[in-house]
């Protein structure tokens, strides 16, 4: 009853104020759409003031002898506006400003932000994540993330490899600036190219990409977004030592406005790894020995609505590893060495439609913005290995050509994309042990055609449809559909969900490099006639979804993320190490009927229990399992089915950070493989469940300079038995790709920033 | 993995009931605050970074604070003056020129409806 009355006297009051037009309701937009967020107050009483909701709309409450409105919001140009006494309802209508601005990517502070416009199951991360583990290229940076795993191919190269799902990272699209970077011959290695320090911030996405990027993209995508003239940074310095492994490293980023429209942006790293080191006994150096050179140089030009970008990339990579020259007392020599080298052009050209029909149009909603870009991007790419007596030397040249163009359908709640691409890829391959000696080359040639079509018109529902047809030479027609969605329940809870169909060429030579340095006697398909090697495309769907909720927690903003992914493939290429421990198999599933796929689903939780204290907290648990050549299905070999981690950071007001991330993993399948001689019985078959704890102090003198010391491994474990068979490398039993944990026990390290803003 | 699930909850309701309890001397104020980068909204946040303000947040696109804090430790008067100390206009109080012209050139708010960058 009380309610009732209460109830009762707000509507008799809202009511009695709109008779007495003491309200004023209205909406804001431009020509083209509502705009959210506008700012609304009167000329002379700032304090009566509000802002625009979503759809445009505003209430306000009427003061006496007021009566200019002021409207302001960025972009656009403030406007005033004569209310009369007896109004109740106006419309305002904002012109954009005319000043141009450019997007300042890095004006976000938090480390991870779920962006709420984004459809996709999307997390960005800033440059700050990237300096809590301040070593040292990006395939390092993902142990605060629960998404990507990392794993180490093998102890020879020492490559870092990420995976998502339970699959390799071959199945993830990795670009860097909107463009191809980690595929083809480095399509599970790419991340190792990256320096952290180059990095201002990267876009992790969940599930199938979107078909505007290609029919790849299985698993998830990531963007990488490098260092920009548009960005603060004039120059920063940095470097870097680890004195365990004898590891320096070195970065210089350089920024220069250079006339009015022309800008540059250019990257130096180098580093290097010289300890010799053989802690296990094994008789192998425990780490490779690395020689690193990247290089790269940008420039942006920007006038009115057009914006261009040419940029020249090149990296060398070099690494050795074999029986230690402490060691060589033996008779038995083995030796390693893996070289990498790429150069890079690339070209983007993009513009933004004027309007010209939007003044003095009644209907301005049906001529907005639309926009068109244009990029081009080549390589060349040579890989040159040897491990022990087998060899593998690889070349590839690429182009890759993408036109699209954005528009809008009527008004902004109908967008869609539409585009054009191809992709050329020329790949001279040499492998070569005591089995094989084969000369290999094929030619790619996909042209392909996308559409895309995103729906916001419907309450509280988002949805991006896209379909693309892709024609290769060699494979013919494929045919990707996807869907995206996004359910906002409120302000605070969001759903989003998605799924289609991806595809890849694989290349069992570039896509496993490190796998090859075991003993083990390759078996490859029979037809190796051409550089398809007899293979079918890999085929895969995938499928989830996603709910965030964002809350108040200890009055500062929180938020609660679970999801489920589901994929599957169709066709895959199963590397079997599990049929016989001396063999290492490369087949087709499909054709034998084998099934392969992955249950993932995770939970994190992002809180600061006080100010500048943040915890991140998740678990995931994945499901991953394959079929194999004697009928059997198992786990994926080297993924942890758990994992959970906290990550907690701290900043106090005299510019101390600390970071400190403790990881669990639990055991991984280890494909010894079946008859193992009776040297090797005791080999486990899984690996031992491990914690692994890093913490970081860095403290910041001031804007220009900060410095960071820091621990990895700190409980200190070590796989020993790190190369199995070490004892005898020319054994077919000999492999060191069994890698679960670090060969590198306690490690500290230390480091110094230097900024110029 | 239930365990981690059951904490994860525990610290959630916890901290809800610590929120409740105290709930009368903690409010939540949103007002207006001139600037316009990414600067602006570290120096405003950075003069909030004191005893008795929980949680200070500038929006850079829409110029609006939101500030959450306990009256019986700093008054609403006290955060504006806090704000204009370092040279940015609030609804209501102005940051004396002398302050004002030290900020640097990208975060001259006052010149036109929006700064360099």
């Amino acid at each position: 009853m009380q309610s009732l009355r209460i109830a009762l006297f707000i509507l008799l009051l809202t009511l009695s104020q709109v008779v007495n037009g003491q309200i004023l309701n209205g909406i804001v937009r431009s020509e083209s759409e509502p705009l959210e967020a506008a700012y609304i107050y009167w000329k002379s009483f700032v304090l009566t003031n509000t802002q625009s909701d979503s759809a445009g709309h505003f209430t306000i409450n009427k003061i006496p002898n007021q009566d200019t409105l002021i409207v302001t919001m960025v972009g656009y140009e403030p406007t005033e506006i004569i209310i009369s006494k007896e109004q109740n309802f106006t419309e305002i209508v904002l012109k954009p400003s005319t000043v141009l601005k450019t997007v300042n990517i890095g004006d976000v502070k938090a480390p991870k932000i779920l962006s709420k416009k984004d459809v996709r199951h999307i997390s960005r991360f800033s440059e700050r994540e990237f300096t809590k583990a301040a070593c040292c290229n990006l395939s390092e940076s993902f142990e605060t993330i629960s998404a990507v795993d990392v794993t180490t191919s093998d102890a020879v190269t020492g490559i870092r490899q990420i995976q998502m799902m339970g699959f390799s990272g071959i199945y993830v699209q990795t670009q860097v600036d909107n463009m191809p970077f980690a595929s083809g011959l480095i399509a599970s290695s790419g991340l190792t190219y990256i320096p952290g320090i180059f990095v201002k911030g990267m876009q992790l996405a969940k599930g199938v990409g979107s078909v505007t990027n290609g029919y790849d993209g299985m698993t998830g995508s990531l963007n990488i977004e490098l260092r920009k003239p548009t960005h603060k940074e004039r120059l920063i310095i940095n470097g870097y030592f680890n004195p365990m492994n004898l590891r320096p490293e070195g970065n210089i980023v350089f920024s220069q406005q250079v006339s009015k429209n022309w800008a540059t942006t250019a990257m130096l790293h180098g580093s290097g790894t010289y300890a010799k080191a053989d802690i296990n006994n094994d008789g192998f150096q425990d780490f490779p020995l690395q020689n690193n050179l990247n290089f790269s140089n940008a420039w942006m030009y920007m006038k009115n609505n057009w914006e261009g970008n040419i940029g020249v990339k090149y990296l060398n990579y070099a690494q050795k590893l074999g029986i230690n020259d402490l060691n060589k007392t033996q008779n038995i020599d083995w030796q390693s060495s893996t070289k990498n080298e790429r150069i890079e052009v690339e070209a983007m050209l993009g513009h933004i439609f004027e309007d010209h029909k939007h003044d003095k149009d009644e209907h301005a909603n049906e001529h907005a913005n639309n926009s068109m870009g244009f990029r081009v991007n080549s390589h060349s790419h040579t890989i040159s290995n040897y491990f022990g007596g087998r060899k593998y030397d690889a070349n590839e040249k690429v182009m890759n050509l993408k036109w699209v163009f954005q528009g809008l359908a009527g008004n902004s709640f109908h967008q869609y994309m539409v585009g054009a691409t191809l992709y050329g890829n020329q790949i001279g391959e040499l492998f070569s042990d005591n089995e094989h000696n084969l000369n290999l080359s094929r030619n790619e040639w996909i042209p392909g055609v996308f559409f895309e079509w995103t729906e916001s018109g419907i309450k509280n529902l988002t949805l991006v449809g896209g379909i693309r047809y892709d024609y290769h030479n060699y494979f013919g027609s494929i045919i990707t559909p996807r869907l995206h969605g996004k359910w906002t329940i409120d302000k605070k809870n969001e759903i989003r969900f998605g799924g289609g169909r991806g595809q890849r060429t694989s290349n069992p030579f570039a896509d496993y490099q490190g796998i090859f340095s075991s003993g083990r006697k390759v078996i490859l398909p029979v037809k190796v006639n051409n550089g398809f090697y007899g293979l079918q495309q890999e085929v895969s769907w995938n499928t989830g979804f996603s709910y965030i909720k964002n809350f108040k927690l200890f009055y500062r903003p929180a938020s609660l993320e679970a999801d489920y992914y589901y994929t599957w493939f169709d066709e895959q290429l199963q590397v079997d190490r599990d049929f016989k421990s001396s063999e290492l198999r490369f087949y087709n599933i499909s054709a034998l009927g084998l099934k392969s796929y992955s249950h993932s689903a995770s939970i994190g939780l992002d809180f600061s229990p006080a100010k500048r204290f943040d915890v991140r907290m998740s678990y995931r648990f994945i499901d991953s399992r394959s079929g194999y050549i004697d009928g059997t299905t198992r786990l994926n070999p080297l993924i942890s089915p758990h994992r959970a981690f906290v990550n907690v950071s701290y900043e106090n007001r005299k510019g101390w950070v600390y970071d400190a991330t403790v990881n669990w993993q639990s055991e991984k399948r280890l494909p010894q493989g079946a008859s193992l001689p009776e040297e090797l019985k005791d080999m486990p078959a899984y690996s031992p469940s491990y914690t692994g704890i890093m913490a970081q102090i860095t403290k910041k003198f001031n804007k220009q300079f900060e410095a960071y010391i820091g621990g990895e491994n700190l409980l200190n474990i070590v796989q020993k038995d790190l190369i199995r068979m070490a004892s005898n490398p020319s054994s077919p039993y000999f492999d060191p790709t069994l890698v679960w944990g670090p060969s590198l026990g306690i490690t500290f390290y230390a480091g110094f920033r230097y900024y110029i803003w | 993995m239930m365990s981690i699930g059951l904490f994860i909850i525990s610290i959630m309701t916890s901290a809800q009931q610590i929120t409740k309890n105290k709930d009368k001397k903690i409010i939540t104020e949103t007002f207006k605050v001139d600037g316009c980068c990414s600067d602006c909204k570290d120096r405003i946040e950075a003069a909030l970074d004191v005893k008795g303000i929980r949680y200070a947040s500038w929006e850079t696109k829409t110029h609006i604070l939101t500030v959450t804090f306990n009256t019986k430790k700093i008054n609403i008067q006290d955060i504006h003056n806090r704000i204009a100390a370092v040279g940015h206009d609030t609804e209501l109080v102005k940051a004396v020129d002398s302050v004002y012209n030290t900020l640097p050139e990208c975060c001259q708010y006052r010149g036109g409806s929006e700064c360099s960058h």
